[in-house]
């Protein structure tokens, strides 16, 4: 009987053993699903944009709608100065993009025949949302030098309301790595444990007698759907932490607004 | 923004959710966080959860705000034609 296991999927195992100084280095499936990453997402644009030509073909208008699109994102929400954080913001989305949609084939060219989703690894998503808010900080304190800090004391307020006014605006900065991680990992997390449990219940339902089999199609025609709502979840939480990113951004280009 | 009306209610939810969430956690655990370095045992957690709820509250109305923004002013629109009506 298959595997109906849907924790399976998440299993971070080694594909090659490398040792140094004590610590396990190994070259993972999830290192391997992010140098695929990369990978694909540098071809597509290197394929997309090598013929330049003025009537785009059809690889080339993607890409053109694609910078466009994050383009006026960034514009939009972070102001016209904001574009010079647009390498940073495309590149965050493209490559939580393209980890989304690797991660939606059922089988995969990958040790094990099954592929991974990165961005369900909490790990992956703290540091993804650590680089954002170190972005932010860097560049805050870089241009604005202590001004950066009238983010916490809003302006126009009764004195003794800064005792409690402060320390609420501090927590509200801190919780935004933690929910920017937590809302990628939770949505990539739920939406495919979900899938897998209703395959499950496929496998056990027609294993379980001829009724039950043909009752199975139900799950079945679950699974098509959802397939359909993941692949809306993976291009929504890409688009999600990038506007996110730069509605941060903004912040630290002028803070006390 | 039309074309992404059905996706949002889904995605608006899980952001206030998170953003609330985020809120209460950080502030409980920066509370424990401050017990722990003054052994000032429950006071500071208490006070860390209802600032963290506090934090959390405003995110959420931040992030009102700002999907209320993306999708234009319909609201407002809205609650013109009922005024106009009136």
């Amino acid at each position: 009987m298959a595997d109906t296991n849907p924790i399976k999927q998440f299993e971070v195992h080694p594909i090659g053993r490398f040792e140094a100084f004590g610590y396990d280095l190994s070259f993972s499936n999830s290192a391997y699903f992010m140098v695929l990453t990369v990978v694909v997402a540098l071809a597509f644009f290197l394929l997309a944009t090598s013929s330049r030509s003025i009537i785009p073909n059809r690889a080339q208008s993607v890409a053109e709608i694609m910078y466009g699109f994050i383009a006026d994102m960034v514009r939009s929400t972070a102001g016209p100065d904001g574009l010079k954080f647009f390498p940073f913001v495309f590149s965050l989305f493209i490559f939580i993009l393209v980890a989304n949609m690797l991660g939606m084939f059922p089988y995969f060219p990958a040790p094990g025949w099954h592929s991974f989703t990165i961005t369900s690894q909490i790990i992956v998503t703290v540091f993804l949302a650590c680089l954002v808010m170190l972005v932010v900080l860097g560049y805050g304190l870089f241009k604005h030098g202590i001004g950066f800090f009238k983010l916490f004391f809003p302006s126009g307020l009764p004195a003794p309301l800064y005792f409690i006014v402060t320390p609420i605006e501090i927590i509200s900065f801190l919780s935004r790595p933690v929910s920017l991680s937590l809302r990628l990992f939770g949505n990539m997390l739920a939406g495919h444990l979900l899938l897998k449990v209703f395959a499950g219940f496929i496998v056990t339902m027609t294993g379980a007698g001829f009724a039950t089999g043909v009752l199975s199609i139900f799950p079945f025609a679950m699974i098509v759907g959802l397939t359909g709502l993941e692949f809306l979840v993976a291009f929504l939480q890409a688009y999600v932490f990038a506007i996110l990113t730069c509605i941060y951004l903004s912040d630290a280009l002028h803070p006390g607004h | 923004m039309n074309e992404d009306t059905p996706r949002s209610a889904w995605s608006a939810g899980l952001r206030y959710g998170s953003d609330f969430f985020a809120g209460v956690l950080v502030g409980t655990v920066l509370g424990f966080g401050a017990d722990a370095l003054f052994s000032s045992a429950p006071i500071g957690l208490i006070a860390g959860m209802f600032l963290g709820f506090a934090a959390g509250t405003l995110n959420v109305v931040r992030t009102a705000q700002e999907l209320n923004a993306q999708t234009g002013d319909d609201t407002s629109t809205s609650m013109q034609d009922e005024n106009r009506d009136r």
